[in-house]
């Protein structure tokens, strides 16, 4: 019992850090941040886990994770509300070359993220070229040229 | 001169006025890890800190105990036993033993003694002076643990610890 509620305690309490702690971090995941995601794992193990390290422990962990993954799933398709939750919506940060300062602001982005994934996705070298710079959901910064 | 139409925005799911709320109660949730780094700085949720250790006495006896302890991590109780040279004893209710593990008695007792309310450690004190009695246990689950713990020739003394998951 224990280990299925540790498993859902520690999914659940990671979505909500993660998710509360902004799109920002994993749109531009720097090597330090890699570091920080690698201890953020090992703590969590510990936690996971406690001083069980059998092999029912690990099975039933591993499957009551990827059972809520698969619940929030469900759910997640049924009410669009719980998808903009749990995953966020994409935002519109460049409009027909126009930065939108507000929207650059509040999720953390800078004019030069944005002219870094336009080099690397598209080639193009200025700001103008860019019809639609869009922060999706993911936590990519997806560029339209014009 | 022709003026260039407006591009169309692409066809995704924005919701403007949704991401503007969620910026809201992102920043909201920013204050409160801050608030809950506050708290564990403090010792309000164990592992050291000002707030983390509670002090009860009962005569001129003086027990410090962990006020705010975490599930499965090492704690420990101090207990100034005082009296004449002889059997000192240190009674720890039921509620104690159900509540935590212990690790280890410093100095270990010459022997324990059993009932239905409990546990009695008995030292042997070689003089007059108080002697320190260290216990280092372990909480065995979370929540708010009660116990009391009576010093030799003291009234019984309740004590509260909460215990973090």
């Amino acid at each position: 019992m224990e280990t299925v509620i540790r498993g859902v305690a520690i999914y659940v309490i990671l979505l909500i850090i993660v998710r509360l702690s902004g799109r920002r971090t994993l749109a531009q995941m720097t090597a330090f941040d890699l570091v920080l995601v690698l201890i953020c794992a090992e703590t969590t193990q510990q936690a996971l886990l406690a001083d069980d390290f059998s092999l029912t422990n690990a099975v039933l962990l591993i499957i009551t994770l990827f059972t809520v993954d698969i619940g929030l799933s469900y759910i997640k398709e049924k009410w669009s509300f719980a998808e903009k939750v749990l995953d966020g919506v994409p935002t519109i940060l460049v409009s027909d070359g126009t930065p939108d300062e507000r929207a650059l602001k509040r999720s953390r982005v800078d004019i030069d993220d944005i002219l870094q994934a336009a080099r690397e996705k598209q080639g193009l070298e200025r700001l103008d070229q860019v019809k639609f710079a869009v922060l999706e959901a993911g936590g990519d910064i997806t560029i339209v040229p014009k | 001169m022709p003026t260039r139409a407006k591009a169309q925005p692409p066809e995704i799911a924005e919701d403007r006025a949704f991401q503007e709320r969620f910026w809201v109660v992102e920043r909201i949730a920013w204050i409160g890890f801050v608030v809950l780094l506050a708290a564990a700085v403090s010792g309000l949720m164990g592992s050291g800190g000002p707030f983390s250790r509670g002090e009860a006495a009962a005569g001129d006896t003086r027990i410090d105990y962990p006020a705010h302890a975490r599930w499965e991590a090492g704690e420990e109780m101090n207990v100034h036993l005082t009296g004449p040279s002889g059997e000192r004893r240190l009674a720890l209710s039921q509620g104690f033993a159900d509540a935590f593990e212990i690790d280890d008695i410093q100095p270990p007792p010459t022997r324990v003694e059993a009932d239905a309310n409990g546990q009695s450690l008995v030292f042997l004190a070689t003089g007059p002076d108080p002697m320190q009695v260290r216990i280092a246990m372990t909480p065995r689950s979370p929540g708010l643990v009660r116990y009391i713990v009576t010093p030799h020739g003291q009234a019984a003394v309740p004590v509260t610890t909460f215990v973090w998951p």
